[in-house]
């Protein structure tokens, strides 16, 4: 039997199928204007017994197909568990939001937090800021990791922290010490999030962001326990949607 | 809802044809007791959807709280027909906020009256309500040109504990599972207890009660047995800030009660009316207002117990803490307040919004995912 996992995002839209609980397909399509049309070119060909929607744009989902729809925070941790089953934390950066999350010690979702309506502190923001060091973003965290430490983005804006980093870069700091910073920026405004909810580990880094090098490392440096990157970290949400599908099927009471 | 904004203004309107007089609140700690007493009719003023924006952001910073900024936009687009209906409109010094907007609207308004207010729950705290509350009876006496006697208090009294005892009787029954009526519903009894004669609304309120009654009787809900039971903690809603009641129970729960001015903590508590003078009478009003836990307070243990003892009371099964952007002292509050109950296993979300829809979905997001925990 099949189940399947679709996390509609702001940016991009992942679809994971899984049968029991080998992963048998995982694509993944930019959100574009018409989510919708994205989703049904995703799910095209795909085949499942049972399909959960999670993210922004559930509820498109729920409303077009008729499908189940299940919250990103317990999404992401459904699927944080699946990969790790001791973590007690997840912090997940995604293309427009951030959030954190506290697991007890079965893996029930506790407190949480996701950063408010702007972009500052997402992954939006490291594209943006990428953009404006004309360094294609797969290379952002590497190029970052180069600089030294020393300099302190303080602007809790994108667009005002572009500005800041210009005024940084027209007085002659190295461009890498200026993009070590800004991903000190994300980091620490994500740790404030992730300090209100949990101070537990083990932790895991998911969403798109983990991807970046950079901020692997500053969180690492920052979170005294361990701190663990699931593959495909910005499949999370769309396993845990599959692995809530699994659960519907199974008739347990976790899925609504 | 309809007749809150069309035939209740028309009969303010004709009563001020008769000679009575409108006073009009931004504050629960305006005692009612005391304009009724004068034949008068207090209104609560309108503060709960964004108007004028622009227009209001020539006056108040952009930081300021949605609640002010909409008293202002109503006043400057003319849309409250309260506010111009009102013969003395009562400001009061609560937060920071409203206390020094109020030096503003006072360049807009012709009547603006500000009630001092304490901040201490101690004896000189007391003495300055019961100073604020003689104060204000001799300014409705001047406005009304009645002087306010006795009985004429004891029948204010009577006046406006009826109404409170009718909203004591429905969230009584809001304690039931499944609950009999919805939190949206039930809300809006809470604010048209604002608007309307208070006669007309004990008896409407009564008569719900009785339908409800029958409905608990016969084990019907608003929602079916077992939905997740929320309670409402911290800023007022006022009409039409309906936002996250729709979005909490569109998602498949129910509110079933509010700690809020617009709930609970508005309304609890009788003013007795023991006593055959007016210094008695008076003494038992501050009595009963004084125990209002807002958070302009400091400290302010009362309002925790009281959100811990509702949480029970009403069966809950969390808490959602709704602050207003730039509300500080419910802000500052909401933080402890998480952590203390948490702390003895009650779930909480800290909700920060204000009066736009731009938000919806993310909080959506976070009410749907809160609800998941509570399961």
């Amino acid at each position: 039997m099949k189940c399947a996992g679709i996390d509609i995002g702001s940016r991009s839209i992942e679809l994971i199928v899984l049968r029991g609980d080998s992963v048998v397909a995982s694509r993944r399509l930019d959100a574009t204007y018409d989510p919708v049309a994205q989703c049904r070119a995703l799910l095209d060909g795909a085949s499942y017994e049972c399909l959960v929607a999670t993210g922004y744009g559930r509820r498109l989902l729920a409303d077009t197909l008729g499908v189940r729809t299940v919250s990103e925070i317990r999404a992401y941790a459904l699927g944080a568990r699946h990969h790790f089953p001791r973590c007690r934390a997840v912090l997940d950066i995604g293309g427009q939001d951030t959030k954190a999350i506290a697991l007890d010690k079965d893996g029930e979702v506790g407190k949480f937090e996701l950063n408010d309506r702007c972009a500052a502190g997402t992954g939006k923001f490291l594209e943006f800021m990428a953009a404006s060091f004309q360094v294609p973003l797969e290379e952002f965290g590497r190029f970052a990791l180069r600089g030294s430490p020393g300099i302190v983005i303080s602007s809790m804006c994108t667009v005002f922290a572009e500005t800041e980093v210009t005024s940084l870069i027209a007085q002659g700091k190295p461009p890498a010490d200026v993009a070590l910073a800004v991903h000190g920026s994300v980091i620490n405004r994500s740790l404030s999030m992730l300090r209100r909810v949990s101070t537990d580990t083990p932790l895991v880094f998911a969403g798109g962001v983990a991807r970046n090098a950079c901020m692997v490392e500053l969180l690492r440096r920052e979170i005294p326990g361990e701190v663990l990157v699931p593959p495909a970290p910005e499949f999370t949400g769309a396993l845990g949607a599959a692995l809530c599908a699994r659960k519907l099927v199974n008739q347990e009471p976790a899925a609504r | 809802m309809s007749e809150v904004h069309g035939l209740r203004v028309k009969e303010l309107l004709d009563s001020k044809a008769e000679g009575r007089k409108v006073i009009g609140s931004f504050c629960v700690f305006v005692p009612e007791e005391i304009v009724r007493a004068a034949d008068a009719t207090l209104v609560g003023l309108c503060t709960g959807a964004d108007f004028a924006t622009s227009e209001v952001e020539k006056y108040l910073p952009r930081n300021t709280c949605a609640l002010i900024k909409s008293a202002f936009g109503f006043k400057l687009g003319k849309v409250c027909p309260y506010i111009e209906a009102s013969d003395l409109i009562v400001g009061e010094n609560t937060c920071d906020g409203k206390k020094k907007s109020y030096e503003v609207l006072n360049r807009l308004v012709p009547n603006l009256y500000v009630m001092d207010l304490p901040q201490v729950k101690s004896d000189a705290g007391r003495e300055l309500l019961r100073a604020e509350y003689f104060r204000f009876k001799e300014a409705v006496e001047r406005l009304t040109k009645i002087k306010i006697d006795p009985p004429r208090l004891k029948r204010g009294i009577g006046i406006v504990n009826a109404k409170r005892r009718a909203i004591h009787r429905l969230n009584e029954l809001r304690a039931a599972d499944p609950a009999p009526i919805s939190g949206l519903d039930a809300l809006l009894a809470n604010q048209v207890y604002f608007y309307d004669d208070p006669a007309r609304f004990t008896a409407s309120v009564d008569k719900l009660c009785d339908e409800l009654e029958s409905r608990v009787k016969n084990g019907l809900g608003a929602v079916p047995s077992g939905a997740p039971r929320i309670l409402l903690s911290g800023c007022p809603m006022a009409v039409p800030n309906w936002k996250l009641p729709w979005i909490v129970e569109s998602a498949g729960a129910v509110i079933v009660g509010e700690e809020s001015c617009v709930g609970e903590r508005g309304t609890r508590n009788l003013t007795s009316d023991a006593g055959d003078t007016l210094e008695e009478l008076m003494e038992n009003i501050v009595d009963r207002y004084f125990k209002i836990d807002c958070a302009i307070f400091t400290p302010n243990p009362d309002r925790l117990a009281h959100i811990e003892e509702m949480y029970h009371r009403y069966n809950a099964s969390g808490v959602l803490h709704y602050c207003l952007q730039f509300c500080q002292p419910y802000q500052l509050e909401s933080l402890p307040v998480e952590a203390a109950l948490e702390g003895k296993g009650i779930p909480v979300l800290r909700i920060d919004t204000d009066y736009s829809m731009e938000d919806v979905e993310q909080l959506r997001t976070r009410v749907e995912a809160f609800l998941e925990r509570l399961h």
